[in-house]
C-alpha cells in the first residue's frame, strides 16, 4: 500500500513539472528550471508565463483535482450510488444559474466582465445559496429525498439557463459556454490565495470523516448501532463537499467527470473501500488526474488550448471503463 | 443704420442654418446623402414603381455597377432584369431582380424578385446604414430588435410604431414577420439553423436575400455592399456615389498608414474570454484595418481570415510588450481589466495606458441591457470614420485634428 501511494505521490510531482516545462511557448527546460530558481533574465516573456502562467494553473489542478475527487467519493459513499458525484446536491447549478444571470441576463458591472472576479463573485454565490439549501433541508428528509431534489433543482436551473440564453447576444453565450467548458488556467496567484485556503479546509473536514464513512457504507441504521453519529457525519460530510464543489466551480468552472470516475479509479488501484485508505488515495488519484488533463488539453507545442471538460471526459472514460471492468465486484464499496 | 439692421437679421438665420445643417450631418456625417424621400425616384427616367408601357428594347437599369473590392457579390445586367449572385461558405444565391411591370424572363436560374421592393425586413444592424444614406429608411417595415439600433431615425420610427421587431433568439418571430407581409427580408447571418424560417418565408411568398457582408475580410468589401442593398431599390447610382467617396476616403488614409507601417507600433486586439483568446487572423477584417493604419498587427503573420485561438500563454509570449491594445472585451476602465485578470495588467499597453475601447458611441439607455453600439452599425458601412480612429490611435501626430468617432482610450477607473 505504501508503494502504491509513492507511485501516485511521484506521478503527481512528475505532471506537476511537465506542467510547468511544457506548455504552448516553448521553454528550454534548463530555462523553466532557472525561472523556478528566481532568474528573469529568459527572453519572450518566459519569466511571466512560467510564473504567473503555468504555476498557478499547476496548483489549481492539483487542489482542484483533488478536491472534486474527494467529494465525489463523500458523494458516492453518503448515497450509496456508484453515479452520484460533487455536483448531484446541485452545487454547480446553483452556481451556473448565478454566473449565467451575470454574464447573460444581468446588466451592470458584473454583467459586462468575462471572467475572472465578476464569474468568481457569482458562481460563488450561486454555490453558497445551495449550500444553505441543502443544510436545511437535508435534517428534514431523506437522502434519497436529497439526491432526488438535487437532480430536480438542475433541470430546473438548466431550464432557467436555456431561456436566458434564447434571449442574449451571441458573445455573450459564447462567454457562457465558455465557462461550462471548466479551466484550470483562469486562476491568478492572487485568487489561489483564496481558493486555497477553502479547499484545504473542505479536505481536512472530509478526511476527519474517514472512519465515520466506512461505517455509512453499511448503511444509516447499522452506521448508527455501530456508535457513529451519523447525524453529524452528514452534515460534514455535506459542507465538506459543498466547500470543495463550490469553491472548484467558482474558479474553474463547472469541471465534469473527475468528480464521478476518480474514486472508481481509486477503488481500483488501492483494492480497497477503507476510506483511511480511499480518502487520501482519491485526492492524490485526483490531482494526477487534473494535472493529466490540464497537460493534454495545453496540447504542448501547439497555440491553442483545448476545453478541458472535453479533455477529462474523452481520456478519462476509457481509462475508468477498463478499471471498472477489470474490477472484483467485491471491493466496488457501492452497491 | 438699414444695412446694420438687416445683417443683425442674417447673422442669426445663418447661424441657426448651419445648426440646423450640422444637426443633420452631425449624428453620421453621411457623405452627400441622397436626395431625401426614397419611395419615388430611382436612376431611371420613369418616376413610378412600375412600368407602364414595355418596351422589350429599354434599358431599364442603365447603371450596371461593378463590386470593385467585395468578394461576395455579382451583378449581371440584361433589358428588364439584373441578376445577382450573392456567395455563402457552402452555397451560391441567384436572386433575379424583375424591373417592376416587366415580364419575368424564362428559364433564368434564381429567385425571382420585383424590384424596387417596398417593404423590407433587416435583421442585421449592418443594413441600415445603407438605407439611411439612400434615404430608404421608409421602406424599413421590420428589423431585429429596436435596443440594437443606432441611428436617430431608425430608432424614431420604432418608436412611432412604422417599423416593428421582428428579432426572437438568434432568429426571428415567423408569425410577426408573415403579418407584416415584407416584399423582402435580408438576412445577414449564414442561418443554416434558421433555414427552416426561411423555407416557410419562401412559401408565403417572401423572398429572404442573403447578405453576408460581414464574411468580407476588405474593410472596403464591406462597405461596398450597399451596392447590393441598394440593388433591390434600383438605387446602383446613388450607393456608387456614396460609396465612391467613402472608398477614395479610406485609400487616402491608407496611404498615409501604409507609409508609416514600418515604424509603426504593434498592435493587440480583441480580450480573452476566461482562459482561451480569439483573436482575429492575419488576413481578417480586423487585421487589414490595423495594416492599413499603420499598425503592426502581431498575428499579421497568420494565414487565417477566421478567428484564431489561443491559449494565453502563446498570448503572453507574443504580446505582453505590446505598444496598443485594441477592443479588449466590453470591458470599460482599465481598473477593471485588472480585477477579472491581474495578468492582464502586466501588458506594456496597459502599464502605458494604451488601451481603446470602440464604444464612444456605445449607448446604453436606463434599463436596457445591451444598448446598441454604433461601431456595429455605422463602423461597417463607414470604414474610412474607423480607419482615421485607428491611424489616430497608432500615429496620433498625423491625426492630431481627428477627433475620435468609434473610439476612446479606456480610463484608469
Amino acid at each position: 500500500m505504501a508503494l502504491r501511494f509513492a507511485f501516485l505521490t511521484a506521478a503527481v510531482v512528475l505532471f506537476f513539472l511537465l506542467l510547468l516545462a511544457y506548455g504552448s511557448a516553448v521553454i528550454p527546460l534548463n530555462e523553466v528550471l532557472a525561472i523556478l530558481g528566481g532568474s528573469e533574465e529568459a527572453p519572450n516573456n518566459w519569466p511571466f508565463i512560467v510564473t504567473e502562467v503555468r504555476l498557478p494553473k499547476a496548483w489549481t489542478a492539483v487542489f482542484a483535482g483533488a478536491s472534486l475527487a474527494v467529494s465525489g467519493l463523500l458523494m458516492q459513499t453518503l448515497f450509496r450510488n456508484p453515479l452520484a458525484g460533487p455536483y448531484v446536491l446541485g452545487i454547480s447549478s446553483g452556481a451556473s444559474l448565478a454566473v449565467a444571470i451575470t454574464v447573460l441576463g444581468g446588466g451592470g458591472a458584473l454583467a459586462l466582465t468575462q471572467g475572472g472576479a465578476g464569474q468568481v463573485a457569482a458562481a460563488s454565490f450561486g454555490a453558497g445559496t445551495v449550500l444553505v439549501l441543502v443544510v436545511l433541508v437535508a435534517r428534514r428528509v431523506t437522502n434519497l429525498t436529497l439526491l432526488i431534489l438535487g437532480v430536480l433543482f438542475g433541470y430546473a436551473t438548466s431550464a432557467l439557463v436555456t431561456l436566458l440564453m434564447h434571449f442574449s447576444l451571441a458573445d455573450r453565450v459564447q462567454a457562457y459556454i465558455n465557462w461550462t467548458f471548466g479551466s484550470l488556467g483562469g486562476v491568478t496567484r492572487s485568487e489561489l490565495k483564496v481558493l486555497l485556503p477553502v479547499l484545504v479546509v473542505g479536505l481536512v473536514l472530509a478526511f476527519l470523516q474517514a472512519k465515520s464513512l466506512n461505517a455509512l457504507l453499511l448503511g444509516e441504521p447499522s452506521a448508527a448501532s455501530l456508535g457513529v453519529a451519523v447525524g453529524k457525519t452528514r452534515l460534514a460530510v455535506l459542507i465538506s463537499t459543498a466547500l470543495l464543489a463550490g469553491a472548484v466551480t467558482a474558479f474553474c468552472g463547472p469541471v465534469g467527470f473527475l468528480g464521478v470516475a476518480v474514486p472508481h479509479l481509486a477503488r481500483g488501484f488501492f483494492r480497497s473501500g477503507d476510506h483511511r485508505i480511499l480518502l487520501p488515495g482519491t485526492a492524490l488519484l485526483g490531482a494526477l488526474f487534473a494535472l493529466m488533463a490540464g497537460f493534454i488539453a495545453e496540447v504542448p507545442g501547439s497555440q491553442l488550448s483545448l476545453p478541458l471538460n472535453a479533455v477529462t471526459s474523452l481520456v478519462g472514460a476509457p481509462i475508468i471503463i477498463a478499471v471498472i471492468l477489470r474490477r472484483p465486484p467485491e471491493v466496488s464499496g457501492v452497491r | 443704420m438699414r444695412g446694420a439692421a438687416a445683417s443683425a437679421l442674417v447673422l442669426p438665420l445663418l447661424v441657426l442654418l448651419l445648426l440646423v445643417l450640422s444637426a443633420c450631418g452631425g449624428e453620421a456625417p453621411v457623405p452627400s446623402t441622397a436626395s431625401g424621400g426614397g419611395s419615388s425616384g430611382g436612376s431611371t427616367e420613369d418616376a413610378g414603381r412600375c412600368v407602364d408601357v414595355y418596351d422589350p428594347q429599354t434599358d431599364y437599369f442603365p447603371e450596371k455597377p461593378r463590386p470593385r473590392y467585395a468578394q461576395g457579390f455579382q451583378f449581371e445586367y440584361f433589358n428588364n432584369y439584373k441578376v445577382v449572385t450573392v456567395a455563402l461558405p457552402e452555397t451560391t444565391h441567384r436572386y433575379v431582380l424583375v424591373r417592376c411591370g416587366t415580364p419575368t424572363p424564362e428559364g433564368v436560374d434564381g429567385t425571382v424578385v420585383e424590384v424596387p421592393v417596398e417593404r423590407i425586413v433587416t435583421t442585421s444592424t449592418t443594413e441600415l446604414p445603407h438605407l439611411v444614406s439612400l434615404g430608404l429608411v421608409d421602406h424599413l417595415v421590420g428589423h431585429d430588435n429596436a435596443n440594437y439600433v443606432s441611428s436617430p431615425e431608425v430608432r424614431q420610427r420604432f418608436a412611432d410604431g412604422q417599423i416593428r421587431e421582428v428579432g426572437e433568439g438568434y432568429g426571428f418571430n415567423l408569425e410577426i414577420v408573415l403579418e407584416l407581409a415584407p416584399d423582402l427580408v435580408m438576412a445577414a447571418s449564414l442561418a443554416s439553423d434558421a433555414n427552416d424560417t426561411f423555407k416557410r418565408l419562401g412559401e408565403a411568398g417572401i423572398t429572404v436575400a442573403h447578405v453576408p457582408s460581414f464574411l468580407e475580410n476588405s474593410p472596403l468589401g464591406r462597405a461596398e455592399w450597399i451596392l447590393l442593398t441598394a440593388s433591390f431599390f434600383n438605387r446602383e447610382a446613388d450607393a456608387v456615389r456614396i460609396f465612391d467617396e467613402v472608398a477614395e476616403r479610406y485609400e487616402e488614409l491608407a496611404a498615409l498608414g501604409r507609409a508609416g507601417l514600418e515604424g509603426g507600433p504593434t498592435v493587440l486586439a480583441t480580450g480573452p474570454t476566461g482562459d482561451a483568446w480569439h483573436l482575429p487572423g492575419g488576413e481578417s477584417y480586423m487585421a487589414n484595418l490595423i495594416a492599413d493604419a499603420g499598425g503592426r498587427y502581431l498575428w499579421a503573420d497568420e494565414a487565417s481570415a477566421g478567428s484564431l485561438p489561443m491559449s494565453s500563454e502563446s498570448v503572453f509570449e507574443r504580446a505582453l510588450d505590446v505598444d496598443i491594445w485594441l477592443h479588449p472585451s466590453h470591458w470599460k476602465s482599465l481598473e477593471e481589466i485588472a480585477g477579472v485578470d491581474e495578468r492582464l495588467a502586466s501588458f506594456k499597453a496597459f502599464e502605458t495606458r494604451k488601451v481603446f475601447q470602440n464604444d464612444r458611441r456605445h449607448i446604453v439607455p436606463e434599463g436596457e441591457q445591451y444598448g446598441a453600439n454604433d461601431y456595429w452599425e455605422t463602423g461597417s458601412a463607414r470604414p474610412d470614420l474607423v480607419l482615421a480612429d485607428f491611424l489616430k490611435i497608432f500615429h496620433p501626430r498625423l491625426m492630431a485634428r481627428h477627433e475620435f468617432y468609434f473610439h476612446r482610450q479606456l480610463p484608469a477607473r
